[in-house]
């Protein structure tokens, strides 16, 4: 070969390397903003007390001490609160997924004007517009009234409530795209609606499902506001035992760090397990494509 | 047992028409097709017999039993889709037997259909993939087979081998033909492909615009168009279409147009002076006609612009006044661009339509009685 002919082909090679180098640059670095409050949580719960909240910040720490998490696990009322910060997460989760699929599904197939279908996604979402806060004392009140004080059922009752708009939101997109033809094809095989949905639009849906579920979860086992709120002892949640270690007279980083990693853990399980599903293109190769 | 009959059955979306007034009867066991160019209502048709569009008004009859009221599944016929519409996240074998698993057979008599359809359709082997795994060609038989376990009354086929290269669909259509013929079933057959529709059916239905044409068996619509448009679109390449007049010279008739003059005698010449202003459209197929030495006086003048060679046959393309002309001639005919030719016609070739209306002089001559 001629170096005329090889010097482009070299410029072209040098080029994609800065390409990918670049690439992997920027990436770590957005991938290390995100990962420092993480590394910042993980570290102060294990950080001795002088390091804990000093300046200049300790970014490497260098004494390591487990004082924290004994700390924790001598606070009353802990276990107690994992369990039910898992009850009331699953069952919120399940039942957001469940109704908010159902709905979004009935939306979707629906033959309904494009307005009047905005309208009602509109007021769906309306549940959302506005900040939890105003909502909170009226909601207080009313689950006082039912007697559901500091009940799962208060909690779990509020979490569906908010929960459900983004559920039915993201899960309308989903059904919206499943392939007219497939469903008209379990039609004239002579599905119910109910086989329909079940057997043919579920199963293509679960990527959606996935995503739905796990930010379900994560919504409900990080609420603060309105668990704090509805709760005092029996239905008290984790993160209404972080923010007890907040008050007048302390700040608690160590404790709080502690329990806040330890908060990390179930939903990195839950998010692994709802992941499998998140099989992409489950949909390629029923029609054409 | 599958009569399927349409009564003046129309469909409307919103402002636009898709089916106006159509009225058709399908045999029992008789394979129909529906052509048709694009957006011309094939689908649509086909939907609501399906039942997955309800009629703005008309009835549909299968076995003279109104179905308009019928949901789709408890019509009890099967479809196949241009998209195939496999389930992606069954296997082969559950697709196929789906349909089945949905209306309650037992779990025996599933496998047993199952395994009797891809054997059939020769996809014993892949009973255990995901449509994924497929290719094109092997979607279409696991979407016929889903069709085919369900033993309906009849078979609704939308474009099923569109997505198909070109020799896999000359392939599957034959395959298609032996298949029908051995189940036995009631077919309609949906395709834009002309071709498909002459080798596949026992009758063509040919729809322009939500409107039925004509009705027939391959060999009658092909022979004897109704007009102008199903003159076109059966056939290729197209029948060709010269504007003329008929003209009397003395005691002789003649058809003028670009480079024609031409004597007409007969049951010809009696036809044509049937033509309402003597205003006409003569059609002649690239097949009949024939190249003749120059000196010949009868025929049409035209001068040769290109030439096709297709190996089996070749496509002359020719001018005639300001018409474009193609005649299809042997392999080796010997030709080349710019040559004056001269192109004999035949009397029994030759299909005249009214100018104005479109229609072939046939029908309208002798009144719907011919027909
Ligand atoms: N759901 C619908 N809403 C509005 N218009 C529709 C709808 N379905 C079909 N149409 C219109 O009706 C007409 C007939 O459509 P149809 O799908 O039956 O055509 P087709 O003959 O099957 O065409 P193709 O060969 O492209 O499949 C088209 O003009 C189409 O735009
Ligand atoms: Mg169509």
């Amino acid at each position: 070969m001629s170096e005329r002919a090889m010097s482009p082909a070299i410029n072209y090679r040098l080029q994609r390397h800065l390409k990918t180098g670049l690439l992997y640059g920027i990436t770590g670095l957005v991938l290390i903003i995100i990962a420092f409050p993480a590394y910042w949580l993980v570290t102060t719960s294990v950080k001795v007390g002088a390091d804990q909240a000093t300046y200049p910040p300790v970014i490497i720490p260098t004494r390591f001490t487990l004082e924290s998490y004994e700390a924790v696990f001598q606070t009353a009322g802990v276990p107690r609160a994992f369990l039910n910060s898992t009850i009331i997460a699953l069952a919120t989760t399940a039942l957001t997924t469940f109704f908010g699929s159902l709905a979004a599904y009935a939306l979707a197939k629906t033959y309904l004007s494009f307005a009047l279908r905005r309208a009602i996604m509109l007021w769906i979402l309306i549940t959302r517009i506005f900040p939890p806060i105003t909502t909170a004392i009226p909601y207080y009140v009313l689950i006082k009234r039912l007697h559901l004080g500091d009940t799962y059922i208060a909690v779990i009752l509020t979490y569906v409530a908010y929960g459900l708009p983004f559920v039915i939101w993201l899960m309308l997109g989903f059904f919206q795209d499943l392939p007219a033809d497939i469903e008209k094809a379990a039609i004239v095989d002579g599905c119910s609606m109910w086989q329909r949905f079940r057997r043919v639009v579920l199963p293509l849906a679960l990527p959606g499902l996935a995503v739905t579920a796990i930010f379900a979860f994560i919504y409900s086992w990080n609420e603060l506001l309105y668990a704090s709120m509805l709760t005092s002892f029996n239905a008290k949640t984790v993160p209404v035992v972080v923010a007890g270690f907040i008050s007048d007279q302390y700040l608690r980083w160590g404790e709080m760090s502690a329990l806040g990693t330890l908060m990390i853990i179930p939903v990195l399980i839950f998010s692994s397990l709802a992941q499998r599903y998140l099989v992409r293109g489950l949909t390629f190769g029923a029609v054409k494509g | 047992m599958a009569e399927i009959r349409f009564e003046h059955v129309t469909k409307r979306f919103g402002n636009h028409v898709a089916v106006n007034d159509l009225n058709l009867t399908v045999h029992d066991r008789e394979l129909l097709t529906l052509v048709g160019p694009s957006g011309c209502g094939k689908s649509t048709t086909l939907s609501m017999l399906a039942g997955l569009e309800d009629p703005s008004s008309g009835l549909i009859t299968i076995d003279g039993r109104v179905v308009n009221d019928v949901p789709p599944g408890a019509r009890d016929i099967a479809m196949v889709f241009q998209s195939y519409a496999l389930y992606p996240h069954m296997t082969v074998r559950q697709n196929i037997g789906f349909g089945l698993e949905v209306r309650g057979v037992p779990k025996r008599e599933i496998e047993r259909r199952v395994m009797e359809a891809a054997t059939i359709l020769g996809i014993q082997d892949l009973l255990d993939r995901r449509p994924k795994e497929l290719s094109g060609g092997q979607r279409q038989r696991v979407a016929l087979g889903r069709a085919l376990t369900r033993e309906p009354k009849a078979f609704l086929l939308d474009e099923p081998l569109s997505n198909l290269d070109a020799q896999l669909r000359m392939q599957m259509r034959a395959e298609l033909k032996l298949l029908f013929a051995r189940v036995q079933g009631t077919v309609v057959y949906v395709t834009h492909d002309q071709a498909e529709a002459m080798t596949l059916s026992d009758r063509i239905a040919v729809m322009n615009q939500g409107v039925l044409q004509q009705v027939g068996t391959p060999l009658e619509v092909y022979n004897r168009p109704k007009n102008v448009f199903v003159a076109r679109f059966l056939g290729s390449p197209s029948m060709n279409f010269i504007p003329c007049e008929v003209c009397r010279d003395g005691g002789d008739t003649y058809l003028e147009g670009p480079g024609l003059r031409y004597s007409l005698k007969g049951e010809l010449r009696a036809l044509a002076e049937t033509a309402p202003d003597r205003r006409v459209i003569l059609g002649i197929r690239p097949e009949d006609l024939k190249v003749v030495p120059k000196d010949e006086h009868a025929g049409l003048r035209c001068q040769i612009v290109l030439i096709e060679s297709m190996g089996s046959q070749q496509f002359i393309y020719a001018q005639a006044g300001n018409g474009r002309i193609i005649v299809t001639t042997e392999p080796d005919f010997q030709a080349t661009v710019g040559e004056d030719i001269q192109l004999a016609l035949d009397d029994r070739k030759l299909h005249l339509f009214d100018r104005a209306t479109e229609q072939n002089l046939l029908f309208m001559a002798a009144g719907s009685s011919v027909a």
